[in-house]
C-alpha cells in the first residue's frame, strides 16, 4: 500500500504540465452528470450540488460538525501517533538486526492481507467501548505503512556510512539521529502519506459502527434520518479532510527532506 | 531482498558451535523459520496462559478456537456464512479491478482520455470510499448490490492508478524499437506496453484484494442484519452482542485464513504471470 499514493501522485503529475484543462473538464462533466441527474430526478433521494453545500455551511453553523469533527480527528490523530513511533522502532529495528527482520519481515507480510478490523470485536472486549479501542485499531493499521517505509528506507543506509560515523567516534544515538533517520526520512513520510487516509477510513468506520459521536456517526444519523444531503455534506468534508491531510505531509516531506527535491514522492 | 547476500562466513571452530552457528544461519537465510518460531511460541504462551492461569472468558485459547472453527464447520455454518461473504467480495472485486484495469491501461496508452479521467479520479480518490456505503443504502438499502458498489469502488483506485502509472511508465525506448522494427501501434500495444505494464498493474490488483477483504469486513458490519446473508463481519459483531465468543473467534479465524490464503494464492499466480520480471512494488 506504501506505493499507492505515490502513484496516484505521479500520475497526477504526469498529467498536470499543460492538460490541465482537460483535467478540470473531466471534474467539470462528473459534477455536471450529478447535477443533471440531481435536478431531473427532482426526488429528495439525490441531492443537487447547492443542496449540499447548504448543508455544509448548515452544519458549520449549528456547530455539530466542529463537535464531531474534533473528536474524530483527536482519536484518528492519537492512533496515528502511536503508530508512527511503533513503526518507526520496528522498521528501524527491522533494518538494523537480522534476527528482527527475519522475525518480523514474513509475519508482517503474511498479516497485510488480513483486515485488521476484524480484530475490533475484540478490542471493544478486551478495552471496553468508548476511545480506547478505535485508537488501538488506527495505530494497528497505520503500522503497516509506517513500520515498512522505515524498514526500507532505513535499509538503504550504507555500509560506509555506519563505518564512518563509528570511525568519527559517534554513539549509538548520534548514529541514529544523524545517519539512520535523515536517510530513512523520505521512505518513512511516503509510510506517512500512505498511513494518513487509512487512518480516516479506520476511524469512520469505527464510529460508523454502534457510536454517538464523530463523523462516522453524523453520517450514520443522517442516513437513519433520510437525509441524503446530510450525508453528502460528511462525505464532503471528509473528502476535503483527506485531500488536506495528503497536501499537508507532501509540504511537509518538502521541507524535511529538502535536500531531494524533485524525487517522486 | 539484497542486504542478505554479503556476510562474512562463520569461522570454522569447535563442531558443535558451528553447526549451531550454522543452524542460526540456515534459519535466518530462509527468515520464515524464525518467523514460524515466533509465532509458535507467542501461542504456546497463550494457550499454556489460558489453561494454567486462566484468561477473561472472552479470549479463548488457539486450541479452543481451533475446536470451535471445526464444529462450526462441521454444521455448516461458517461455510455458509463465508460463502455468503466470498460471493460479495468476489464480485467487487471482479468489478471493481476489471474497469480499473481496463481504464487505467486505456487512460496510460491515450494521453487525451487519461486527461480526462484523472480529474474525477483525483476528486473522488480522497474520499474513505466506506462513506459511500450509507448514502448508497439510502437508495438501495443494506443491501447485497449496495455492498458490492462500495467493495467495487474501493478495489477500483489501485488497480486504476496502477495501470495507469505502469503503462505511462513504459520505457520510451521500448516503444521506439519496437515501432522501428515495424509494428503498428495496436502491436506496440499488445505486444510490449502491455506486457511491460504488468508487473506494476498486477501489484495495484494486490491492493485491491487487500482493500476488498477489509470492505467486504466493514460493509458487513455497518448495519448489518444477523440472517443468513450477514456473513462472518456481520456474524462477528452479533456475536460480541450476544456472548457467543467461541462463534467470534472462529470468524476470526475463518477472515485470517481466507485473507491469507486469497493473498498466497494471487501472488503464486501472479509470479507465474510476471515470470522473469521483478514484482516489487506490491512486497506488502
Amino acid at each position: 500500500m506504501a506505493n499507492l499514493t505515490a502513484t496516484a501522485s505521479s500520475a497526477l503529475r504526469n498529467a498536470s504540465p499543460g492538460p490541465t484543462l482537460r483535467r478540470l473538464l473531466g471534474i467539470a462533466l462528473l459534477l455536471a452528470v450529478w447535477e443533471f441527474v440531481a435536478v431531473t430526478s427532482g426526488a429528495r433521494l439525490m441531492p443537487t450540488l447547492s443542496e449540499i453545500g447548504t448543508r455544509v455551511v448548515f452544519d458549520i453553523q449549528t456547530g455539530a460538525l466542529w463537535f464531531h469533527a474534533r473528536i474524530t480527528l483527536g482519536l484518528a490523530f492519537a492512533g496515528l501517533l502511536i503508530a508512527i513511533v511503533v513503526g518507526c522502532a520496528i522498521g528501524i529495528l527491522m533494518a538494523r538486526s537480522r534476527w528482527a527482520e527475519a522475525m518480523l519481515q514474513p509475519i508482517l507480510g503474511a498479516t497485510y492481507p488480513i483486515p485488521r478490523l476484524a480484530l475490533y470485536p475484540i478490542l471493544i472486549l478486551v478495552f471496553g467501548l468508548g476511545a480506547a479501542p478505535k485508537v488501538t485499531l488506527v495505530a494497528l493499521e497505520c503500522l503497516y505503512p509506517m513500520a515498512l517505509g522505515t524498514y526500507v528506507g532505513a535499509r538503504a543506509v550504507t555500509k560506509d556510512q555506519l563505518w564512518l560515523a563509528r570511525n568519527i567516534g559517534a554513539g549509538w544515538f548520534r548514529t541514529l539521529r544523524d545517519v539512520i533517520v535523515p536517510a530513512a526520512l523520505p521512505a518513512m513520510l511516503t509510510g506517512l502519506r500512505a498511513a494518513a487516509p487509512i487512518m480516516l477510513i479506520v476511524i469512520v468506520v469505527t464510529e460508523m459502527i454502534g457510536e454517538s459521536r464523530g463523523l462516522g456517526y453524523m453520517l450514520m444519523l443522517a442516513r437513519a434520518n433520510f437525509e441524503p444531503d446530510g450525508v453528502l455534506a460528511v462525505v464532503a468534508v471528509l473528502g476535503v479532510l483527506g485531500f488536506a491531510f495528503d497536501r499537508l505531509i507532501a509540504l511537509l516531506t518538502r521541507v524535511l527532506v529538502f535536500w531531494e527535491r524533485g524525487v517522486t514522492l | 531482498m539484497s542486504t542478505t547476500a554479503t556476510r562474512p562466513q562463520p569461522a570454522p571452530e569447535a563442531a558443535d558451535r558451528d553447526s549451531r552457528a550454522s543452524l542460526a544461519e540456515w534459519m535466518l537465510e530462509r527468515r520464515w523459520p524464525v518467523a514460524l518460531a515466533a509465532v509458535l511460541i507467542v501461542f504456546s504462551v497463550w494457550e499454556l496462559y489460558g489453561r494454567t492461569l486462566g484468561l477473561p472468558e472472552y479470549i479463548l485459547t488457539p486450541s479452543a478456537i481451533l475446536a470451535s472453527a471445526a464444529e462450526l464447520t462441521a454444521s455448516g455454518r461458517l461455510v455458509e456464512l463465508a460463502a455468503s461473504s466470498l460471493q460479495r467480495l468476489v464480485a467487487g472485486f471482479v468489478i471493481g479491478t476489471a474497469s480499473g484495469v481496463l481504464l487505467g491501461l486505456l487512460s496510460g496508452v491515450s494521453r487525451r482520455f487519461g486527461d480526462l479521467l484523472d480529474g474525477p479520479v483525483s476528486l473522488v480518490y480522497p474520499i474513505p470510499k466506506i462513506t459511500f456505503l450509507p448514502i448508497i443504502a439510502i437508495w438501495l438499502g443494506f443491501s447485497d448490490p449496495a455492498r458490492i458498489i462500495v467493495i467495487a469502488t474501493a478495489c477500483f483506485f489501485p488497480a486504476y492508478l496502477n495501470a495507469h502509472a505502469a503503462t505511462r511508465s513504459v520505457d520510451q525506448s521500448l516503444v521506439w524499437v519496437a515501432m522501428n522494427a515495424g509494428a503498428g501501434k495496436l502491436r506496440t500495444i499488445l505486444q510490449v506496453v502491455l506486457p511491460a505494464a504488468l508487473p506494476r498493474t498486477v501489484a495495484g490488483i494486490r491492493q485491491a484484494l487487500a482493500l476488498a477483504f477489509i470492505f467486504m469486513f466493514a460493509t458487513e458490519a455497518i448495519g448489518s442484519g444477523t440472517g443468513t446473508d450477514a456473513g462472518l463481519g456481520g456474524e462477528l459483531f452479533a456475536a460480541r452482542t450476544t456472548g457467543d465468543y467461541d462463534v467470534l473467534w472462529a470468524a476470526l479465524a475463518a477472515v485470517a485464513v481466507l485473507g491469507g490464503t486469497a493473498d498466497a494464492l494471487f501472488r503464486w499466480a501472479a509470479g507465474k504471470l510476471t515470470i522473469g520480471q521483478e514484482l516489487e512494488a506490491g512486497r506488502g
